[in-house]
């Protein structure tokens, strides 16, 4: 057959099809999947070879998917723009990637098979099916669809949802069907591409599911442009397993509990008092329990004693802070773009909208509109932090709406339905916000992004950006909105009434997401900001019921915290128990121990030793959790404090982006080194006016009580006979004439354990 | 393992191929090379110093161009070096010269990062923001992709941390995590006091007294069964380990002990920051640290004939000649000759890779002031011991060292090149904190240069 005589226009096809459908033949086509498009022998470029250059995994990131491609050949990511691929696989060097009189010469299957050299090694067989649809491609003369072509407009998954997968099975094999425009459906479970995010499973190419070791996971099945997520699940046998007859205190832990039969996992059992008490004040307000007061909640025979200590430490003030610095974080509360006037100003409106309950729709409402100066009208701190349209799209959308944007920048979001349009139609309503700067005191003002002094927010009449890519000037809209936002004075209202509407439950969502995150340790859906279908949440109705309650409950979050806290899902122990040995972080059969916050970790040495820490710019006696800003005071013109180190070496978040995830607790090795040898710890520990001191004058001959009131201080408990026993004796040691030595040393040790650490 | 420590090798998201067996991946792999140096030394030229003054001189070009110092020749025919740099001159046959550097970056922190990452900073802004979107220093990806096993860290940076008005961004771990910063020293190699705070237990607290501090905390945790399960606080017990390992060893401890080392050697090196920080460099290096960064100033300096960095464009009437002739240049002239001998006859020069490189160079034309501005669009940066090849000169320059003429090179090919001869390959994708892959390089690898 000569090439002329194969290269058939493949719209006539398609005329031709209409026919078929009309005339009724949609039954024989689907009983003939392979021949729904009429010729198994052509090949559709936008249909076949595009999927292949995906399955194949030509056009990723890491390869000629690449914004500056690999040398020399640039394909669009992830096969985003069809026409771009066309042209530079067949126009761009003169057509030396394809060869139409010898196809198998061509670059694009000599380089694939690694016929020659090729970096990104073997991309396929050359006895492939993906071989023979390129080669017959370029055998039938390389030609693009004319015109409209049949797209695929869904995909079907088998199976459909969530999926468990018991011991000794583990294998499943995932379906994929495509449903075209015409109506038509075609399995095209070897063209699709199967991602995972973790490292659970392999996957064959035509979707055959191993997995290797327990646990969940979530694959994101993508077809030409459209994708799925698909959420497996792995038990592993579990002997111990027992059901347990009484579930839970409210609608959380019949969800949890729902998902845990399933998994065959038996929660531990309910946590001490002591250790609610411990968690629950360090959850609440950043700080330990005293002495005295664990002495009151243990002897205290009341049932509903839980509910009340909930309710009244969220009344208190190191609530209302606490809780302010995790808005901080987001809320970029920092010196070098608000100055230290500003920080001020801006986290006494946060910390201040909490402690007087201030619904968080309001909340976000007044950040969205605010207008005026940034040290009168302080909401508009937000907009100052972040300083262009793309930037206060992109906080707005990650900080309230769980949404990161960042991708859809440059090209369409690879994992999420954003397309450029979205992206720059989202940033035009923020085009209008402009910044008057009344002055700026920086010394060398040659600065775009610090500033001393007052600004004024004002809007002007821009209302539109332009998309980069098309040079169009994109009109405003909310993000994924079909209608655009009014233009004139009224817009940022019209923005903020949506962004918390009841229309957008996505508001809400996020927040309670992010109340159950902060509680929990790990968001429902996770991370906290990154909300997305590819990105499902380990709990939906859990989920969906946590928002509505959050909405129902008028946008307040301590009657959210009150719930999540009355959970069993809470209130578990961290032990690992037989019965749920398969230890996955995402299902709540125990607390995932995790280390405290810095300020967490420096307050509460500060208070069981009563001495202060010294952070610049701060008069003394001032917590970590009640600093503010980052940094009050410039490094290079006064050396941080030991207290400002610790902060930074734990992780605080120095808040440059609008994400949860720029603090972190992962442990390191300078931390290791900063509670082992710092200058500020051994200070701590040895300040001839700490509690040590007191507690020699109290009572030298007492160990027994000493070690008791470390324990306390330190770690929340009393310690047991063995322990009281250990460190008596470490007192009475022979040549230990020093006590305080003895002291300090246990005091270090105390310090620098898990306990005193970790949140368990 | 999170997502977003999740190390990917680039290219790997082939057919079948998950990212489970990509360890099985990488040794399949023929572009993974085995590396052909242990360790890097990244001396780095903070200010820009001149591609004209020192190693690309242009004795032909008219007046107003040409340095006004002299041309001389060295060891090796075809590089000849400035008359200030004479000892420089007889180790000529040590190095690669690359005098086709380029890119258009033309302030200080821009550049910089461009030089301490290999990537291209999003805006040429003096205020780049050094935050968790940026690019991680190379110390920080070789501790991510290759760290040590033993005591000693793998990544070391030092004396100081580089500034011009705010933090210049690249010198740390970034979107890897702070376990990957580079180890931090601030103190001066050469103060006699020199020690590092994390190396040196308070006064009344000896490393017997330690122990037993850490026997009473191993039992406090011995009593913690709730935290038996935690792979976070089995974590945080492993750095423990190793910090108590780095506080006692005397191998680590002996690395850092600069005042071990001879008087004589001491001398060699001259009573400088920047020497005794190359000698330092010497001693991690031969200790088994993989990367060392020596910064050569704190600021960018240009103005003082006794400290600084090389940013000399005659402001406050000052003038670059009298300045680089009394400073820069002899520094220069005694450190890094001695530091390749010292590293050269103690076979350490077989593998370690030493780079010498500012954020750019300087104007071919010489302002109003006798001085020089700043030139990202030519520099020379120069390399030289494991894995490339002596006495070589890579690229040109044009007539006035304006413009690349032959074989223009990017930061990003200079960064591509290091890895390789590292040992990792330029195209592993590590992970940002959108949980985008992002390849560690988007370079070539400069393979005329190549030993």
């Amino acid at each position: 057959m000569n090439q002329q005589e194969k290269q058939k226009p493949i719209s006539s096809k398609v005329g031709a099809y209409k026919v078929f459908i009309m005339l009724g033949f949609i039954s024989f086509l689907l009983l003939k999947p392979d021949t729904v498009f009429g010729d198994s022998d052509s090949v559709s470029f936008r249909r076949d070879v595009m999927a292949v250059l995906s399955k194949a995994g030509c056009n990723m990131g890491a390869c000629h998917g690449n914004k500056n491609g690999k040398y020399g050949f640039k394909l669009s990511l992830r096969g985003e723009n069809p026409t771009f691929d066309f042209e530079s696989i067949t126009s761009e060097y003169d057509s030396r990637r394809i060869n139409k009189w010898i196809p198998e010469a061509s670059l694009i299957l000599t380089k694939a098979t690694t016929e020659l050299a090729h970096e990104g090694g073997r991309r396929f067989q050359k006895d492939s099916k993906y071989y023979q649809i390129l080669h017959d491609w370029i055998n039938s003369g390389a030609k693009d669809d004319d015109g409209e072509w049949i797209k695929p407009i869904d995909l079907q998954l088998s199976p459909s949802e969530s999926h468990f997968i018991y011991e000794p099975d583990k294998e499943i094999s995932i379906r994929v069907t495509a449903e075209f425009a015409n109506g038509l459906r075609k399995d095209v479970s070897d063209m699709a591409v199967y991602e995972t995010s973790n490292n659970l499973v392999k996957i064959s190419d035509n979707g055959l599911v191993t997995f290797l070791q327990p646990g969940e996971t979530t694959i994101i099945i993508r077809y030409l442009d459209i994708q799925k997520p698909l959420n497996l699940v792995f038990v592993p046998r579990n002997e111990n397993y027992q059901e347990v007859s009484k579930i839970g205190q409210n609608f959380i832990d019949t969800h949890i509990y729902k998902k845990l039969v399933k998994l065959k996992q038996t929660p531990s059992s309910e946590c001490s008092d002591a250790t609610y008490l411990r968690r629950v004040s360090m959850d609440l307000t950043g700080l330990p329990p005293t002495p005295s007061a664990i002495d009151e909640f243990l002897n205290n025979n009341d049932p509903d004693k839980k509910h009340k200590l909930v309710i009244d430490l969220m009344e208190t003030r190191e609530f209302s802070e606490f809780w302010a610095s995790k808005w901080a974080d987001l809320l970029r509360v920092e010196e070098k773009v608000l100055d230290r006037k500003g920080v001020r100003a801006f986290y006494q409106w946060i910390q201040t909208s909490i402690a007087t309950h201030k619904p968080l729709d309001q909340f976000a409402r007044e950040i969205i509109r605010a207008r005026g100066s940034t040290y009168k009208n302080p909401a508009t701190n937000f907009f100052r932090a972040n300083r262009t349209a793309t930037q206060r799209a992109v906080a707005t959308a990650q900080v309230f709406l769980g949404t990161r944007l960042q991708c859809a920048e440059c090209h369409n979001h690879p994992f999420d339905k954003w397309t450029q349009n979205d992206y720059y139609s989202w940033a035009s309503a923020f085009a209008s916000i402009k910044f008057k700067i009344l002055q700026n005191n920086r010394r060398d003002g040659l600065d775009k992004n610090e500033f001393i002094g007052e600004q004024v927010l004002y809007d002007n009449d821009q209302y539109s950006i332009e998309n980069p890519t098309s040079k169009q000037l994109m009109a405003a809209r909310v993000l994924g909105g079909k209608s655009n936002l009014p233009i004139g004075s009224n817009r940022k209202s019209a923005l903020a009434e949506w962004l918390v509407s009841s229309d957008n439950k996505q508001f809400a969502r996020v927040q309670a997401n992010r109340i159950w995150s902060h509680l929990m340790g790990r968001g429902l859906v996770e991370p906290v900001d990154d909300f997305r279908s590819t990105n499902p949440p380990s709990h939906p109705e859990l989920l969906d019921n946590l928002t509505d309650y959050f909405i129902d409950s008028g946008y307040q979050i301590r009657p959210l915290i009150a719930l999540i806290i009355s959970s069993e899902a809470y209130q578990r122990s961290s032990e690992k128990i037989p019965e749920n040995i398969f230890d996955d972080p995402i299902n709540y059969a125990r607390n995932i121990p995790r280390r405290f916050t810095g300020e967490q970790i420096l307050d509460a040495q500060s208070q069981a030793l009563m001495v202060d820490v010294e952070f610049n710019g701060y008069a003394p006696g001032t917590r970590a959790s009640q600093i503010p800003g980052v940094m009050a005071i410039r490094t290079r013109s006064k050396v941080p404090s030991g207290g400002d180190k610790f902060l930074k070496v734990f992780g605080k978040s120095q808040r440059m982006l609008s994400t949860d995830e720029e603090r972190t607790c992962d442990p390191n090795i300078t931390q290791a080194f900063q509670l082992i040898s710092s200058p500020l710890i051994h200070k701590l520990i040895t300040d001839s006016d700490n509690i040590i001191n007191q507690l020699i004058q109290e009572g030298e001959s007492n160990h027994d009580r000493l070690v008791e009131e470390l324990y306390l201080r330190f770690l929340s408990r009393r310690p047991q006979p063995s322990e009281r026993a250990h460190f008596s004796d470490y007192l009475n040691k022979p040549g230990k004439t020093q006590l305080r030595e003895a002291i300090e040393d246990i005091t270090w040790s105390l310090i620098n354990s898990k306990e005193f650490l970790f949140r368990y | 393992m999170s997502r977003r420590n999740w190390l990917k090798v680039g290219g790997l998201g082939m057919l079948g191929l998950t990212s489970t067996n990509y360890l099985q991946a990488i040794s399949e792999n023929p572009k993974i090379i085995a590396p052909k140096a242990k360790s890097v030394v990244f001396l780095f030229q903070w200010g820009g110093p001149s591609q004209l003054d020192m190693f690309d001189m242009k004795p032909d070009a008219p007046s107003g161009i040409r340095s006004p110092l002299k041309m001389i020749s060295s060891n090796v025919p075809g590089m000849p070096v400035c008359e200030e740099l004479p000892r420089m001159a007889r180790q000529m046959d040590k190095v690669t010269l690359i005098r086709s550097v380029y890119h258009d970056m033309k302030n200080h922190n821009s550049a910089g990062y461009y030089a301490l990452t290999g990537h291209r900073p999003p805006s040429d802004d003096q205020r780049l923001r050094d935050s968790p979107d940026l690019y991680p220093a190379f110390g920080s990806v070789v501790d991510a992709l290759a760290p040590n096993k033993h005591a000693m860290p793998t990544s070391v940076s030092y004396p100081y941390v580089i500034r011009d008005g705010s933090k210049t961004p690249g010198q740390h771990a970034s979107f890897l995590g702070k376990k990957h910063d580079p180890f931090l020293i601030t103190e001066n190699p050469a103060s006699p006091q020199f020690k590092l705070p994390e190396l040196s237990l308070p006064k009344s607290i000896g490393f017997d007294r330690l122990v037993s501090r850490r026997e009473l905390q191993k039992y406090i945790d011995s009593q913690a069964r709730a935290l038996d399960f935690s792979t976070q606080a089995a974590g945080m017990d492993a750095y423990y380990d190793k910090a108590l390992a780095m506080l006692h060893s005397p191998y680590v401890r002996k690395a850092f002990a600069l005042h071990e080392e001879p008087q004589a050697i001491r001398d060699e090196y001259g009573p400088s920051p920047y020497g005794q920080s190359c000698l330092l460099a010497r001693r991690l290096v031969e200790a088994g640290t993989k990367f060392v960064t020596v910064y050569f100033s704190p600021s960018i300096g240009g103005r003082s004939k006794t400290d600084g960095g090389w940013d000399t464009h005659g402001f406050s009437n000052t003038r670059m000649y009298e300045i680089i002739k009394a400073y820069h240049l002899p520094l220069t002239d005694l450190v890094v000759p001695t530091f390749l001998n010292d590293l050269d006859r103690r076979g350490l020069l077989d593998e370690t890779l030493v780079v010498w490189m500012g954020e750019f160079g300087r104007t071919p034309k010489i302002n109003a002031n006798v001085s020089r501005d700043h030139w990202p669009q030519c520099y020379t940066v120069m390399l030289a011991g494991a894995g490339v090849k002596s006495g070589y000169v890579h690229g040109a320059s044009d007539k006035h060292a304006a413009y690349p003429a032959e074989d223009p090179v990017r930061p990003d090919d200079i960064s591509a090149t290091l890895f390789h001869i590292l040992g990792i390959s330029p195209s592993t994708e590590v992970m940002d904190v959108n949980d985008r892959p992002l390849p560690i390089s988007n370079g070539k690898v400069i393979s005329n240069i190549l030993a």
